[in-house]
């Protein structure tokens, strides 16, 4: 294992300041773990999405600018923290007495070191270094967005409408210590497994026992497309995974002051890879679906009264659909007609679901969301029906693209499918413990009535 | 807690493999050190800003990508497949002006270089890796 320190250490800083950047956007504090990620990665959204306008004011110097205003926003954090450090201290939450909920959070830790052991020695796996490192070092070379990619690649040039929330991230470290490097990026990836497992962790903790959560996290640290290979190799889908896992803890959580990170962090989904549009657009229809249910009569009154969280969103939509027109990348892969496409659906479900029940790639997960997806539809609370209903709708909605592709099918399924579902497998593990949760309650009580 | 235990087997499992992969084959860095040796001799013989070709049969994309992303920013790298139609090479030699090529395996079609300089094998793979002048 080689753990490059010094990019460690920066890491951690860069960490720091976006979750400052976050504090800023969403006017709080942060005064836990929980709210820490979810700044961090609000902040890290936000700069991504910001990258494009920058290129489009500051040309090469958007980097640079990005890296003006991330330090700006350490040193206000730094200066309020000074001016208020009297103030009332940081909340720590109760810590939990169940032992089993510690032997579980100890088992996490040991999966923690065994990633770490991985994602430190491994170097990068295909889309690792050919697209999503290369994005980072074009970027730190130009300084700023281009529509350029190698001289002559024709084929590639579709990877320059990809998101940049990673490669963003690989450039700063770059412009910390001082020059881009392939083989000193990693730590990124560690950040985000951190953050993965955290957000999983607050997202059931919101709505459940220390126990529950704790079993969550164990359930997503073990996500073989989370843990190895791929995410240890500079992919994406990880750092998705775990904005999803963020995404879903502010949804479950409710405010009393109002200030809920959900629509930075929805916004935040569309800035990492492709498909984060399509997360974004389920986010964004489950928050409705669960304001209609929630309360029909006042639907329309607090969408108005929430059209600042809806503008935040339609920004980001709006960045991403204008870069990918400014890039003019070439659409190559998805381009099939509407008719082959419903012709082929038949096969695209066979073989997605052929691989959500791989034991070797899941387990057992998505048959036991299948099973707590009905327990909750069933018995569970508006929130928990939503939460079903969606990780279900979403899981049919990334296969979608495969209906268009140009690809072998077979091929980009085996190759793809499993990664985008392990975007969304926090929210889906986060469903299995709480339909786990609702069957047992009926079932204790079914007992009780006996 | 079947869930759970399939959790445990899958993802120990995974990890596992990879752990085994990578402690037995991954070096400190993405290039090899005989990558790492080849890239300096050529970069050592190129002009700052010169492009060069690579050529390549499809079995060593990998390589070939490779060789691209540790040559850029300071020589820029088009690399051509056996398999692209040579009008490709043709087009790219005159659009970038490029005199130089650095050929891996070699391809069976790959380009007779000038003052070809044998660069040595890679390890563990067949071939090896030339660099040299192409015909005009």
């Amino acid at each position: 294992m080689r753990v490059p320190i010094p990019e460690f250490l920066l890491t951690g800083g860069l960490a720091a300041a976006f979750a400052t950047l976050g504090e800023i956007l969403l006017a709080r504090r942060v005064r836990s773990l929980a709210e820490g990620n979810e700044a961090m990665l609000a902040g890290m959204g936000a700069a991504a999405a910001a990258l494009f306008p920058f290129t489009l004011l500051f040309g090469g110097r958007a980097l640079a600018a990005e890296a003006v205003l991330l330090g700006t926003a350490f040193l206000l954090a730094i200066a309020r923290r000074i001016r208020t450090r009297d103030a009332a201290p940081p909340e720590s939450p109760p810590r939990t007495r169940d032992p089993l909920a510690r032997w579980l959070l100890a088992a996490v830790g040991l999966v923690i070191a065994a990633f770490a052991a991985l994602n430190f020695r491994l170097t990068y796996v295909w889309d690792g270094l050919l697209i999503w490192a290369t994005k980072a070092q074009l970027l730190s070379h130009a300084g700023a967005l281009t529509r350029e990619w190698y001289p002559g690649d024709v084929y590639d040039l579709r990877h320059l409408a990809y998101p940049l929330l990673v490669p963003l991230c690989e450039s700063l470290l770059g412009v910390l210590r001082g020059g881009f490097h392939f083989d000193v990026t990693k730590p990124v990836f560690f950040l985000f497994y951190l953050s993965l497992l955290a957000g999983t962790y607050s997202a059931t903790r919101a709505v459940a026992s220390a126990r529950a959560a704790a079993l969550a996290t164990m359930l997503v640290a073990l996500v073989p497309a989370l843990v190895s290979g791929p995410a240890a190799g500079g992919y994406a889908d990880m750092p998705q995974a775990a904005v999803v896992a963020a995404v879903t803890a502010a949804a479950l959580k409710s405010r009393a002051d109002g200030r809920s990170a959900l629509p930075w962090l929805i916004g935040a989904l569309t800035t990492v890879k492709s498909e984060g549009t399509i997360l974004a657009v389920a986010a964004c229809a489950a928050v409705a679906l669960y304001w209609f249910l929630d309360a029909r009569a006042s639907f329309w009154r607090r969408s108005v009264h929430e059209s600042q969280s809806l503008a935040i969103v339609a920004a980001c939509f709006l960045l991403r659909l204008t870069y990918i027109r400014w890039v003019a990348a070439p659409v190559d892969v998805y381009s099939g007609s509407l008719s082959a496409a419903i012709a082929r659906l038949p096969e695209v479900v066979r073989l997605c679901v052929a691989e959500l029940i791989s034991p070797p790639q899941w387990g057992l997960l998505w048959p036991g969301f299948l099973l707590a997806a009905v327990v909750l539809l069933a018995g569970g609370s508006l929130r928990e029906k939503v939460l079903a209903s969606t990780v279900g709708a979403t899981l049919v909605l990334l296969m979608a693209p495969f209906l268009f592709t140009t690809w072998p099918l077979e091929l980009q399924i085996s190759q793809a499918y499993s990664r985008l579902a392990a975007q969304i497998a926090p929210a889906a593990a986060v469903a299995m413990v709480l339909g786990y949760r609702v069957a047992r309650n009926r079932i204790d009580e079914m007992r009780v009535l006996r | 807690m079947v869930v759970v235990a399939a959790s445990l087997a899958a993802g120990f499992a995974a990890l596992r493999k990879d752990l085994r992969v990578a402690y037995l084959w991954a070096g400190p860095s993405i290039f090899s050190t005989v990558d790492q040796r080849q890239m300096a001799s050529v970069r050592a013989a190129l002009a700052k800003g010169e492009v060069v070709l690579l050529y390549a049969g499809r079995e060593n994309v990998w390589h070939a990508r490779l060789w691209q992303r540790g040559l850029y920013p300071r020589n820029p790298v088009v690399v051509q497949f056996d398999s692209d139609p040579p009008q490709r090479l043709r087009e790219m030699r005159e659009r970038y002006g490029i005199r130089r090529a650095v050929v891996i395996g070699p391809p069976p079609s790959a380009p007779r270089l000038r003052g070809e300089r044998d660069l040595g094998a890679r390890p563990g793979l067949p071939g090896s890796v030339a660099f040299g002048e192409l015909p005009p």
